[in-house]
């Protein structure tokens, strides 16, 4: 049956429907604020007529690349294309900055590949038991999670942690705004209309990243790289692949929380780089061009894609806003999502397995051939580039709803993100806080309504427990750790 | 060069903190008449906001008395350079701000294409083949793109 699906997957039609979505995909994950929700969203429709098997593998192709994508104009411009590779341009524009853009984009390259593999590979093999047991996770659990995301503010402050602090509660206290999702009450809206559906994530991500960079840019003249030659983009792909542990480890991180409903992949993005730099012997490399600072990041984001449809397609629950829309392709071609979706419905799963590994093939060798030609925006001098990081941002905070004030939403969140990067304030803080405040804040109060206001659900749940025991230890780890290493010390003498 | 300042004390970075202090002390305040549920975690981290805005306030106070002499020669020369630099940002959330302004208006092609064609120029770019042909290139490429494979309804605006 796997061998007929991947003679299916590889006839002509199901490939030049792969390769169409990957190209799309490209476009729309390098261009700011057209992430992969926009891109499925729109060619959604253009899937009614198509084969089940040939819609749900173009959608996959648009899906993946778009992933991919976003890490072209982070490590380039440092304007993320997606809210899922923001923490790639902590360290690949650093990389771009001293002509190493090609290396960088190597390395993003082949990480999402593998990266991109393990989440369809996890989709494949533990797609049916996971789906179960994603059920058993509540609120409490929920509530842990995020309190052991938000937690890592303390290895995302760069030394200071106070500051570090400060800006996690700045994110919070702006996600906050708008409709509480529990009480359904309006809060912090000024009277208006507009921010009632809070602040929106995509013109606050834009400006704070690609319009604070393009006044940045404005200000620093001549071009990205000073560097004449660019280095190779194999030898980015040669380096990733001597980092095996790397890989795996954000691979696994990027899966973890694919799964997990409302996480999505700017989660997966943030909280591996951050578990990346925690567990690196050299943290103080990061942000400075360090090449696992690319790996970590894009492995994670690309496997939380095929990741988080394992709910959707397995329990009939979308996590995220991608999954929603693959499950409304699921059922707009007459499928059933469900346990037996996995097995009830022949080669079609096998097929989309095959549509998906190919997809991550197809970005793989577009990436890798277009590399040498995306560089040379580093080139371009910042007077030209600056005006069209201007216009994309634009049209990126317009584009999703429409709305105009977005646009005027997102140049005060450039000057803001302008000022505290000018005075070196840590922005992985802020955007951890906006990412995971609401789901901290609502499944603390969902938790609460079921214990009867008592806080003992916390502790009485075992993986709440558990999750609780592993934030606390992880704190307490590099205290303990010094400790010991000072009686180890003092022992000879 | 020792300039003379008006406001010693007074660094960037007060001034950050400040607006951080008020803008949770603002959200300490409206939410007084919220419901439990409502308020409980934005007092809770807007006080811990606060707290920690007012302890950096004071921290970075203390730290630029001690070395005040030091400091304000530190500024001195970063601000001469600033005005040596240029006025680049201004420009950028000034042209921001009017294209917000005008977008609906004019329209997607004239409000870029305006932006595409001045920008370059009030940024020293002295091509101006290149900032005409880019200008016109990248405004209709860009809405062709955007209107037809995307779909989004770019403005049309008043010409159009």
């Amino acid at each position: 049956m796997w061998l007929n699906s991947l003679f299916t997957a590889l006839s002509a039609d199901h490939l030049m429907f792969l390769l169409l979505g990957s190209v799309l995909g490209l476009v729309i994950g390098a261009a700011p604020g057209l992430g992969p929700v926009f891109g499925l969203a729109i060619f959604l429709s253009m899937t009614f007529s198509m084969k089940p098997t040939v819609g749900l593998i173009f959608l996959s192709a648009v899906y993946a690349s778009s992933v991919y994508g976003g890490s072209i104009s982070a490590i380039l411009l440092n304007t993320p294309g997606t809210p899922g590779s923001i923490a790639t341009c902590f360290d690949g524009f650093e990389m771009s900055k001293k002509g190493e853009g090609g290396r960088a984009l190597g390395a993003s390259t082949i990480s999402s590949f593998f990266g991109g593999i393990a989440g369809v590979l996890a989709l494949m093999f533990l797609g049916p038991f996971l789906a179960e047991t994603s059920l058993k996770i509540g609120p409490a659990e929920f509530f842990m999670l995020a309190l052991a995301g938000l937690s890592l503010v303390a290895v995302a402050s760069k030394g200071d942690t106070i500051r570090g602090l400060m800006m996690g509660g700045f994110g919070l206290l702006l996600a906050f705004v708008g409709r509480n999702v529990v009480t359904g009450s309006a809060r912090f809206t000024l009277g208006t209309l507009y921010l009632e559906d809070g602040i929106q994530f995509v013109p606050l991500v834009i400006g704070i990243f690609a319009f604070g960079q393009a006044i940045v840019l404005a200000k620093e003249k001549g071009c990205i790289a000073k560097a004449t030659k660019v280095t190779g983009v194999m030898q980015g792909v040669k380096e990733t692949l001597t980092k095996p542990i790397s890989i795996i480890r954000s691979s696994i991180i990027g899966v973890a929380i694919g799964i997990l409903p409302g996480l999505g992949i700017n989660a997966a993005n943030f909280i591996s780089y951050l578990v990346e730099k925690n567990s690196s012997k050299h943290p103080e490399t990061f942000g400075k061009g360090e090449i696992c600072g690319i790996i970590a990041p894009e492995a994670a984001n690309n496997a939380s894609t095929s990741a988080s449809l394992i709910p959707a397609f397995g329990l009939g629950i979308p996590g995220s806003s991608t999954s929603a829309l693959f499950l409304s392709a699921l059922m707009i071609h007459g499928l059933t999502p469900g346990y037996g979706f996995f097995s009830l419905n022949g080669e079609l799963f096998p097929t989309i397995i095959w549509g998906m590994l190919l997809a991550q093939v197809s970005f793989l060798v577009l990436g890798l051939l277009g590399a040498n030609y995306f560089v040379k925006v580093t080139q371009v001098p910042n007077a030209l580039l600056v005006p069209i990081i201007m216009v994309l941002s634009f049209i990126g905070s317009f584009a999703l709803r429409n709305q105009v004030l977005d646009i005027l939403l997102m140049v005060i969140f450039g000057l803001i993100g302008y000022y505290l990067t000018l005075y070196k304030y840590p922005m992985a803080c802020l955007v951890l806080g906006i990412i995971l405040g609401d789901l901290a804040e609502s499944n603390f109060n969902r938790a609460l309504r079921i214990s009867h206001g008592s806080l003992k659900i916390f502790i009485e749940r075992p993986i709440s427990l558990i999750l609780l025991i592993v934030i606390v230890l992880s704190m307490l780890f590099p205290y303990i750790k010094k400790f010991i290493l000072m009686r180890i010390r003092k022992k000879p003498a | 060069m020792i300039r003379p300042q008006k406001s010693r004390f007074i660094t960037g970075e007060s001034i950050i903190n400040m607006a951080l202090v008020l803008f949770a002390l603002f959200i300490l305040i409206e939410s007084r008449d919220y419901s439990l549920e409502a308020r409980r975690f934005p007092q809770v981290v807007a006080s811990i906001t606060a707290i920690l805005g007012i302890y950096l306030i004071i921290r970075d106070y203390i730290k630029v008395k001690k070395s005040h002499e030091a400091v304000i020669e530190e500024k001195g020369t970063e601000r001469e350079k600033c005005k040596e630099s240029n006025n680049s940002p201004l420009i950028i959330i000034a042209v921001g701000i009017l294209y917000f302004i005008f977008f609906r208006f004019l329209g997607f092609i004239i409000s870029t294409f305006i932006l595409m064609s001045v920008v370059p120029i009030l940024l020293g770019y002295k091509n101006y083949k290149i900032i005409f042909l880019l200008s016109v290139v990248l405004t209709i490429g860009l809405y062709w793109i955007f209107t037809t494979f995307f779909y989004i309804p770019l403005p049309k605006g008043i010409l159009f």
